[in-house]
Order: structure tokens, then sequence, then C-alpha cells
């Protein structure tokens, strides 16, 4: 065997030192700080630092909300899609836990229908008796919930988006008033990209969430 | 190599013998250069050292004086022939498509030298760069003053009061009652300001203080943007003061929010942050962001595009204000030093010279391929993993089997020259013939292999490669060791171009207004940087009759592909130095008459016959270009370093010692320095030689205790 | 003047009461719809095995001493016990810990698949709540406490993303200021900030109430019950309800851990990184074992508990900045309490 290998010696330190108190040398006044003290400055600087990122969060956000309605409907809409983030399971089982809370009591059977391939084709399913008025192209199932006696209501749609950011909401779905009830009118563009869009019902005065709407698009 | 100098200086006696492996026929990595015809000086790039350079211009100074070459034969005997100070630097101001204006200054010469001992006082502190920014705010005021032709008020002494406590108390009293509304509040604001930050190098800021001095601070920025900026509307000069009194204070603020004084991480508590987006958090305005006095100082001078992408500039906050408060604070003697001749020829000729006769062997022609470790399973109870191995591709032989003898002589300059020497080489006229590229890391071509093995040929092993080369040369411990992996992953390197011209015109012929020796930053991609180098031509040996007046150096870095090419492509080097001179011919033909308007005869065009070619035969129009010098530098090793935000963490030192017969050096290491520069590199060397040798000390090398 | 008269038994006594409270509410919002042996039998195990209550009772406790009625903040603190809930589900995982509370860890009884689903439905559940708060406090207050939760949300998710990425790059070279910051995102947010901020927001029925009195004080307090949870983790005993050691076991960066990396020789150090580079898996009992030893040699538990003296000392002074106007009462001596009942907790 030959002689052993030589080793470097463990040096004392390997990083600069950038510390105030080092770099003064030993006789600064910092130098004697315990640890106790520099910790509780540590933790008040830390927290300091959160208070101005809150401060500037709530700048962003007063600009961002400060044209909008600023009641439950706002409430809602962020709450979905709030908690859709932060769910790590992609399921579309979110919605429904999410409309079953807001919606107390919804009916135990809801007739489900299927609109064929026909440019228009009042196919779906209602649990009010709301009458449909749709345009599609391609198959489209529209399921709607609503609360029991919400169709006397003055009824509102709020954005109908998919799960998926990238895909654009259906801009064209409203309630029309006139008749004795109100008609939902859903024009589904031809260029629409197949999935499953939802969107929260609402209450046109009060914002009251009374139920949601689903509309699910497939390939033709 | 500033390893090899600190382990073969006399004080050891000879205890450590070293042998240099190189690569190729010239030592320097990035810094290296060659003489080509007319022996003109050719480079990688711009290479200018800083005034603040302290280790790199001390190891050159004991270097120099060590070698004591005779000034009577050799013109560049001491390190004062070898750098001279170049104080005039300037920033281009405009858009894309002009019209572009040059905005040059002078930096006064500050007491001492580079490389001088350091005085007592610790000259980097957090509070002392503080104290000197406002004294610059000061000085800013006060020119602003001037040209109002108002008189200098006498404010009360603030540096008589006792405590922080009690200016505190005044400055508060300053604020409440509008005091700042005026130039002399701003003055007197600012004066306290002074004296508070330097009772703070003693008595650290009292918890509390912050708010206080954010408000003060940020109703001096209001108030100082509300007075100049009126002025500034008329008054260009008032205009750029503003922007760098802007910048100032924006780091004041910056400094006391983030609890920079006191940090146990220095500036590294910012390393998180983009260098703008950092500035742009402490209120500094749109305009003082996109000046060219941040975009040229702390992006283009330090190649900052991630990925060489010009559309994402991003640095690091803390290593940017780390290196600009060193470079505007603490440069001794000079701001900037040039170089008397090529790099190659003021440092690593004399550092070869010197280490040569302290016994130091040369190895050229050595490519270092693998790192190879000891198997993990035959390692000893408690033993750490080690250098079991190094495996090289020798490119060529010498002739005979001695040692090559790599530097030519410039008429009594020992100089590097451009290409290797093929009559010391084995099979040197075929080697030449088929165009052996030794630099290339594309040409796998080679004479035979070497292994050297521990205890045998090597005890330690100083790696000095650079970061690029880290995955290829040691990929068995980047694929064991996941600080390594995370190294090599978050600390990135782009490709960089350059191009030299020689012209007939001087500079001031060409219609440059600015001063002669410039150097100027954030100018129109992608050449954003300009040197004037017309003091190079003394060093060249150019006929009378057709000697150039002017030598322009023009710098960027290299946009870079989306994958580093595969080493099955010999001939990548070629398509980017084809893509640079592409690049090169557009932005004369284009650009360049922002510059030198004399130059560019209409808005499109260039005088290509203002080139000097040193070939007899002289191509017309663009193709004149080709006579000139032109450089990608696409070798994993030779690109430049980034010092991206977050990464400063993700960087090894070479004190590590978990390979421990192994240590690492270069720029790119932790070495307390986060830039890609010489200074980082030579402490980063000194920092291997401590980590084998415990000299020098950690304190001896300037700088690495630094917040 | 007002002077502490504290009871030994009153924070045990209304964290108990408070707690039992907010469970019996909680289970009002526990799906009992098939099916249940997938998911909501899964859902209600955690809430339904006790814990401290320290959350539901800091909102409680600060809503009343405010002046509130109980009732008023339930919703809120129901949210918060099954938001807390959900993010244990989430952090067993992640730590690859086996015991919760005296029992195995829910995803060692049914597999991470149906561990995680039970999990993300009880964030779900969380909302409820949070939403049926309209009905008491208005719709302002109701929007302003939902901003709050979803900043709570947010940092609390940076901070466990900040303490896995450190594991993850098996990261070595902390600080005790990164360890705060981690421990200010990851445990104070959801464990004493957000309680302490709702409840204000609900005791003083004001949507525009300035939170960052609540923000510091939360902050000291839950740090300082940090430390003193991993400490725990190293000397407990049986009434601790997670696994000794287990802490190490995991390669969690406690600030005693920080402590003994920067304390500890070279050799020593070196052996500890390439210990905290492997996987649990990987780790083994004797090495655990050393490590724990090492602690005790370098004084990084002691060091860790003096530590989270000085932050509770720095509670105490911001106690009394957010709570020293309020008149004397039950709830305000309990919230006092607390500092001293989180430095001397044994469970």
């Amino acid at each position: 065997m030959s002689e052993p290998r030589l080793r470097r010696e463990d040096p004392d330190r390997t990083e600069p030192n950038r510390s105030f108190s080092t770099t003064l040398g030993p006789d600064a006044t910092a130098a004697g700080e315990d640890f106790v003290t520099r910790g509780v400055r540590m933790g008040y600087r830390l927290v300091e630092e959160q208070m101005r990122r809150g401060q500037q969060a709530a700048q962003q956000a007063s600009t961002r909300f400060s044209s909008s309605r600023g009641d439950m409907r706002d409430l809602t809409e962020r709450a979905l899609r709030f908690y859709c983030d932060l769910c790590t399971d992609a399921a579309l089982y979110w919605f429904d836990t999410a409309a079953a809370m807001t919606i107390p009591s919804v009916p135990a059977d809801q007739p489900e229908g299927e609109a064929a391939a026909a440019a228009v084709s009042p196919a779906a399913s209602s649990s009010a008796s709301i009458p449909l008025d749709i345009a599609s192209s391609r198959p489209t199932r529209v399921t709607l919930n609503l609360q029991p006696g919400s169709e006397g209501l003055p009824l509102e749609v709020l954005p109908v988006r998919s799960r998926d950011v990238s895909k654009p909401p259906l801009m064209d779905v409203s309630f029309q008033t006139g008749g004795t009830l109100p008609v939902l009118r859903i024009r589904v563009p031809s260029d629409q990209p197949a999935d499953l869009y939802h969107g929260v019902v609402c209450d046109q005065q009060s914002g009251a969430v009374l139920g949601t709407l689903s509309v699910e698009i497939r390939e033709s | 190599m500033t390893a090899a100098f600190e382990l073969t200086r006399p004080e050891h006696q000879g205890r450590y013998r070293v042998t240099v492996y190189q690569q190729g026929w010239r030592l320097g990595g990035k810094g290296a250069s060659g003489r080509g015809v007319a022996d003109r000086v050719e480079e990688h790039g711009l290479h200018i050292w800083m005034g603040f350079y302290e280790n790199a211009f001390r190891i050159m100074r004991e270097c120099y004086a060590e070698l004591g070459r005779d000034p009577a034969s050799c013109r560049i005997a001491t390190w004062r022939d070898a750098f001279f100070p170049a104080s005039e630097v300037g920033v281009m101001e405009g858009e894309a498509d002009g019209p572009w204006q040059a905005w040059t200054a002078s930096f006064p010469p500050m007491p001492g030298l580079p490389g001088d001992p350091l005085g007592e006082e610790n000259p980097f502190t957090v509070s002392g760069y503080l104290v000197r920014a406002v004294r610059l705010l000061l000085t800013l005021l006060d020119s602003v003053r001037e040209r109002q032709g108002a008189a200098a008020t006498d404010a009360p002494p603030w540096s008589s009061l006792p405590s922080p406590e009690s200016i505190l108390d005044g400055l508060g009293r300053l604020l409440r009652y509008g005091g700042l509304a005026t130039l002399a509040g701003l003055v007197e604001g600012a004066r306290g300001l002074q004296a508070l930050f330097e009772l703070w190098s003693r008595f650290p800021p009292a918890r509390g203080a912050e708010g206080l001095l954010d408000l003060l601070v940020e109703a001096f920025t209001k108030s100082a943007g509300r007075l100049l900026e009126g002025l500034a509307e008329t008054d260009e000069e008032v205009r750029r003061l503003w922007s760098i009194a802007d910048l100032l204070l924006t780091v004041v603020r910056g400094s006391i929010r983030f609890g920079l004084v006191t940090h146990p991480r220095g500036f590294d508590a910012i390393d998180d942050y983009d260098y703008r987006e950092w500035l742009e958090i402490n209120g500094a305005s749109r305009s003082t962001l996109d000046s060219p006095f941040v975009r040229g100082a702390a992006y283009d001078l330090s190649f900052s595009y991630e990925g060489g992408d010009l559309a994402r500039p991003r640095t690091s906050a803390g290593q940017a204000l780390r290196g600009a408060l060193r470079m505007f604070f603490t440069y001794r003697g000079a701001f900037f030093w040039k170089m008397s001749s090529g790099m190659g020829d003021v440092v690593f000729a004399p550092l070869y010279e010197l280490l040569q006769r302290r016994g130091v062997r040369f190895e050229f022609f050595h490519r270092l391929e693998n790192v190879r470790l000891a198997d993990a399973a035959g390692l000893a109870p408690g033993e750490r993993p080690y250098v079991e191995a190094l495996e090289f591709d020798v490119q060529a032989k010498v002739r005979g089997g001695g040692e090559y003898r790599p530097l030519i002589d410039v008429r009594g300059l020992p100089c590097w020259p451009s290409r290797s020497d093929y009559g010391q080489l084995e099979d040197g006229e075929r080697l030449e013939s088929e165009g052996w590229d030794f630099e290339s890391f594309w040409d796998l071509r080679k004479a035979g292999a070497k292994v050297l093995r521990v205890g045998e040929d090597f005890d330690f092993v100083v790696l000095g490669v650079g970061v690029g080369a880290i995955p290829h040369v040691c990929r068995e411990i980047v694929a064991r060791d996941p600080r390594w992996r995370r190294m090599v992953d978050r600390v990135q390197s782009v490709e960089t171009q350059a191009f030299q011209v020689w012209m007939s015109p001087g500079v001031a012929d060409l219609g440059w207004k600015g001063p002669e020796g410039v150097t100027v930053s954030g100018f129109v991609e992608p050449f954003d940087t300009w040197a004037d180098m017309g003091h190079l031509l003394a060093e060249e040996s150019w006929p009378a009759e057709k000697k150039p007046r002017s030598l322009a150096y023009f710098c960027s870095v290299l946009p870079m592909p989306a994958a580093e090419p595969d080493r099955s492509r010999a001939s990548y080097p070629a398509e980017r130095r084809e893509e640079v001179r592409r690049a090169a011919v557009r932005f004369l033909e284009r650009d360049v008459r922002h510059l030198w308007p004399a130059a560019a005869p209409s808005a499109d065009g260039f005088r290509w016959d203002l080139l000097v070619s040193a070939n007899g035969h002289v191509p017309g129009g663009a193709e004149r270009f080709s006579s000139q010098f032109w450089t990608a530098n696409v070798n994993p090793s030779d690109r430049y370093t980034l010092s991206l935000p977050g990464t400063a963490k993700d960087r090894i030192s070479p004190l590590d010692n978990t390979y421990d017969n192994l240590t690492i050096t270069g720029d790119w290491t932790s070495c307390g320095l986060i830039a890609g520069c010489v200074e980082a590199a030579v402490m980063s060397g000194r920092l291997a030689a401590h980590a084998i040798c415990k000299s020098p000390t950690l304190e001896d090398i300037v700088g690495f205790d630094h917040p | 003047m007002e002077r502490p008269t504290n009871t030994p038994h009153l924070v045990p006594d209304v964290l108990r009461e408070y707690g039992e409270l907010t469970r019996a509410a909680l289970e009002r919002y526990l799906p009992a719809t098939e099916p249940r042996r997938y998911l909501y039998d899964l859902v209600a195990d955690y809430p339904r095995r006790g814990g401290k209550g320290m959350r539901p009772s800091l909102c409680l406790a600060t809503a009343r001493a405010f002046g509130s009625r109980t009732e008023e903040a339930l919703c809120a603190a129901v949210a918060i016990e099954l938001f807390h809930n959900a993010l244990l589900v989430h952090d067993d995982i992640q730590d690859e810990s086996e015991e919760r509370r005296g029992s195995p860890a829910l995803h060692v009884l049914h597999g991470v698949p149906l561990a995680l689903n039970a999990g993300d439905s009880l964030v779900l559940l969380s909302l409820r709540p949070l939403i049926e708060n309209r009905l008491q406090l208005g719709q302002r207050l109701t929007l302003r406490i939902f901003e709050q939760t979803e900043r709570m949300a947010r940092e609390s998710a940076e901070g466990q993303a900040l303490e896995l990425g450190w594991r993850r790059d098996n990261v070595i070279d902390l600080s005790d200021d990164d360890y705060l910051e981690m421990v200010l995102k990851k445990t104070c947010w959801l464990g004493t900030i957000y309680p302490l901020q709702v409840g204000a927001l609900i005791g003083a029925r004001n949507a525009g109430a300035n939170l960052d009195p609540f923000l510091r004080f939360g902050f000291f307090l839950g740090a300082a019950f940090q430390i003193r949870d991993d400490v725990l983790n190293l000397i407990g005993d049986h009434r601790y309800g997670k696994e000794i050691d287990g802490d190490i076991w995991e390669g969690k960066r406690s600030l005693m851990m920080i402590h003994l990396l920067r304390e500890a020789a070279p050799d020593e150090r070196a052996r500890l990184v390439d210990f905290l580079a492997r996987s649990r898996a990987g780790r083994g009992e004797a090495e655990v074992r050393w490590v724990r030893g090492l602690m005790d040699r370098y004084g990084s538990i002691e060091y860790a508990q003096d530590f989270a003296c000085g932050l509770a000392g720095a509670a105490m002074h911001e106690f009394r900045v957010a709570y020293g106007g309020l008149p004397a009462s039950r709830d305000k001596r309990f919230i006092e309490g607390m500092i001293t009942w989180v430095l001397k907790r044994v469970s």
C-alpha cells in the first residue's frame, strides 16, 4: 500500500461574514446583543415586512375590485375560483359541493335532458319549470338547479366559465323576462371549446345566490 | 492561476509542487487574448478593471514586483505600465431607432491605489455606504443650487448632536413643519441623514427608527422630485442629476426598509429580488428604472440577460447593489483602469513567466474530460468522498517531449499568439492543415490520453474551469450530489459576442463628440457596449503607410439556443461566429451612426473603406469586415456567469470540503463577490489556496467579509 | 391598573369549553350522506379526534373580549377548525407522518388518494360557514373576513412550500431568520393571526378595523407556540399526540436543527447533511438517536426554549398594545394566559 492519501483540513467556515455585528469587529457595541434579543428583533422586522405586503395587497385589491359590485355575487365568484385553485383534485366535484352549500335545499331528483345536434334545441333540464331557448351547433347539455320559488324573482347569471382558465367563458347567457316566466337564453358560439361550464344564478336585486347553471358542450 | 500564485509564494518554501494543465495553447480562460496579423491584439471581449478590484490588483502588483522586468528592455515592466486610469465613462440614452444621446462623465480620482493595504477602518458597512450615498446626494443638490444661482445656506451642524435619537427628533420636526419644501430644507435634511448614518456605524439603528426614516426619505423624495422635476423640463443636466438622486434615495430607502444595515445576511437578504424589481418596490420612478444608469451599469456591463435573451434582463438585487456600491464608493485611484495591452499580455504572460520561474510546470494541450471519484463502496468508515483520478485527452504532443513554449516576442514584450505554434507539435503540419481547433469544446480530436492518479500524480486538485463546463467534467459528482446538481442548474451562464474594428480616422474624426478613451454602455442592442481602445494601437505592428488611428471594441450577450448543442456538432462554433459577423455588419450599417455620425454617409450605411486591413488583399464593401476581428464565446467554460436573483445560495464555496482533495475556483463559486469578473475569480483563487494551506487568511481576502 | 387574576386552570378550561362548542357546531357541517366509507367518514375523522382547540378558542375569545356574543363568531370558528383539519390531512401526507392525535394518520388508515380527497373536501366544507356569516354579520364584514381568508390560505401554502422545498433540495444553510419567516407563514397565519384577526373583526363589528396589532401579537404568540411544539416533539411524553423524534425522522428544519447545523463540528455537520439528504426511509433508528444526542450536546433544545421565551416576551408586549384598551374579562385573561401556556404546555 502507498502512503495514506492527503486530505484537506476542514475550514473554520465556508461563507463570508455578512453580518453587521461582526464586520464591525469585536469592539462593536452591537456584538453584545444576545440571541434572544436578536430573535425578537428579527421577528419584528419580519412582521413589519408582512404588514407592508398586506397593505400592498389591499391596495391592489381595492383597485381591482373598486369597479365591481362588492356584494355577495363577488364573494361567491371569488370563493369558487379561490377554492378551485386551492384544491389538488381537478375533478368538478368542487363545484357541486360549493353549489350544494350555497343552496340549502335542492330538489331530490332532477330531470335531465340532452340537446341533439340541432341548431336550436330546447332540450335541457331545470329544477324549476323555466323554459330554455338555446342555439348550439353541437350536442349541449344544460343543467339548472334553482331553489324552489326562485322563478318569480329577477334572475341573473354570473359569468359561466370552464375550470380551464385558458378557455373563454360563455358570454351569451341570460334570463329573458317579459312573459310570466323568465326564459333562460343560451347562445353557444360555433368556436366555443368543448368542456363543462359553470355559473352561479343570483337574485338580481339582493345578490343572493339562488342556484347554479352547468352547460356541457361536447364535440360533434 | 491565482491559486498557483498563492501556493507557490516564496514564504511556503516550495512546500507545494504545482502543475497547471491547460486545454490548448494559452492561459487565461475568458481573459485570454492573442496577437494576430500585424500583432493585432485580439480578445474575447472588453476587459476593464474596476478601481475596487483590490485582490486582483494586489496579485498583479506583487507579480510585477517579483518578476522585476527591466524597464529599459521591456515597455511593460511595472504594474503602472500595465494599467492606466480611464475614468471617462458614458451611457447612451435613447430609443432603438434613435436619436441617441451620449452622456459621459469623468469620475474624480480617489485617494490611494487599488491593492494598497487597507486602513484601520472597515470601509464595507451598509451604514458607511449610506453615508457616502447621502454625501453624493448633497453634492448633487449643491450643483443644482449653483445652477440656480442660489447662495449656500448655513444649517445647524447635525453632527454635534449626541445620539441617533436626537437627530431623529430633529428630522421629525423638519418633516412635520414642512421644512423639506425648499432646496435649503432638502440640504438640511440630507445633512441630518448623513449625521445619522455616521452614528449608525457605531450604534446600530434602534427599532422604531425605520418607520420615521421611511416617511422622511419618502417625503424627501417627493419634495426633491417636485423641486427638481420642474427644473428638469428645461435643464437637461438637472434631469440627469435628478435621475441619479432618485436612484440614491431609492437605495437609501430600500436599505432602511429591508433592514439591510444590520441584516445578518447583508445584501444577500434581497438576493431573491431582481434589481429593478427591488428598486421599483422601494419607489424608484419609471424613468429612473429605465435610465441607462440602471440598465447600462447593472445589466449591460455584466451581460445580465437570462439565456442571453435581451427581453429578459435579470440580475440579483443583492449583488447588483453590492457591486454598484463597491464600484461607486470604494474605488481607489481611478474608477476604471484599462490595460495597456491585451489582457493575456498584461496579466497572464507575466503570471506565466513568474510561476515558471517559481518551478510551476505547465502542461498545455490537455483537455480535462472527467474528474473521477473513488468508488463510494471502497471508502473507509468516516472517509469523505474524494477524487481518485483525472482523465485528460491529450490534444497534441510536444516534439521531443519537452514543455511547450507558448509565448512570442513582440518587440521585447512577451505575448500570447492568436494561434498555437504548430512547429513545436508532433505532426504539427498535419494538425494545422486539418484545422484542429484546440479551444473548441466540439472538436474532440486528440493525439492521446492521460490519466492522473491520486497519491501518484497528485494529492490535491484545484479545478478552475467555467461553471458551464462542470456538468461535463464533473458528471459523477453532479450525478450523486444534489448541491452540485442544484448549482449547475441554477447558476447560469451566457454566451457572449464581441468584435473589434481598426479604422483609419481617429474617434473625433468619426464624429464622436465625447472624450477619447471612453467606455460607453446602454447602447442599442445587439452591441450595447463600446470602448475606444485606440491606446492599443501603439502596441501593434502596423506598416507606417496604413497605420489605423482608432480601434473600437464592441460586445454584448449572444442569445443562446434552447439546449446546449451536442458535442458531435463540430460546426457549432463556426455557425455562431457567422451569426456574430452578420450582426456586426448590420450593426455598423444601421446603428453605429449614433456614435459616429461621420462614419455613416446615410441613414443606412457604413463607410467600409474606413476599416484598415492588415492583409495585402482588401475586399470592398461589407466584405471588408472579414478583415477585422470578431468572436462568439460559446465554449461552456468561456461563457459569462450570471448573478440571477435567488441563486447566491446555490453557489458552492472553494472552501467547501465535501470532497476532501478537491477545491473549485472561478468567478462562479461562492467567493463573497457574486459577479462575473476578474476580482471574483482572484478572490476565489485565493480562497482555494486557503482551503489547501490556510493562506492567505480569510481576513486578508479583501471584501470577502462584506455585507 | 389591571392585574391578571389567572387561575392555573383558566387556559385549559377555556380551551376545552370553546373547543367543544366549536366541535358541536362543526358536526352540522359534516355531510351525513353517502359515500361514507370512502369520503365522509374520513372527512369527519380528524375533527372528531379532538385537538387543543387553540385556533377556534382564540377567535371566539377575541370576539367576546370585544363584546361580541359567542354565536356571532361561531361560524368563523368552525371554518377555522375545518380548514385547519384539512391542512393537517395534507401535512401528514406530505411529511409522511404516521400518527395524528395519538392514532394512525388518515393516509395510513385509508391510503393517500382517499386521504387527499378527504382533505380537499374539508377545505370545501370550510367555505360554507364563511358564507353563512352573511346572515349574522352582513355582507361587508363577510367579504372582509373572506379577504383575510384568502391571504391566510396563500401565506399558509407559501409556508408549507418553503418547508417542503427546503427538505426536497436539502437546503442546509438556513438562519434563524429563515426559520421565523417559514413559521410566520406556515404556522402563525392559520394558527394565531387569522383567528385573532377574524375575532377582532367580528367583535369590533368593523370591516375597516386595523388588524396590524393582531398580526404582531399573533406572530409572536404563534412562533413561540411552534418552537415549543418542535421541542415537545423531542422531549414530549405520551400526552404529546405525535411520534416522538418524528421531526428528526422527517428531517424537519426546526430551530434546533438549524442551530445544530450551525454549531456542529465540521465532520459532524457533514454527516448531518448527509443524513438530511436521505429520504425518511433511508434514515435509521441509530442515526436519529445520534442526531438527538448531538442536539443535547450542543444545547440546541435549550437554545430553542430560550428563543421562544424571548418571542413570548414580545408577544406580551404586543398583547398590551392590541387588547390594552378593552375592559377586563375572562376572555381577555384567557388570551393573555395563552402566552405563558404555549411555553409550559406538555401536550
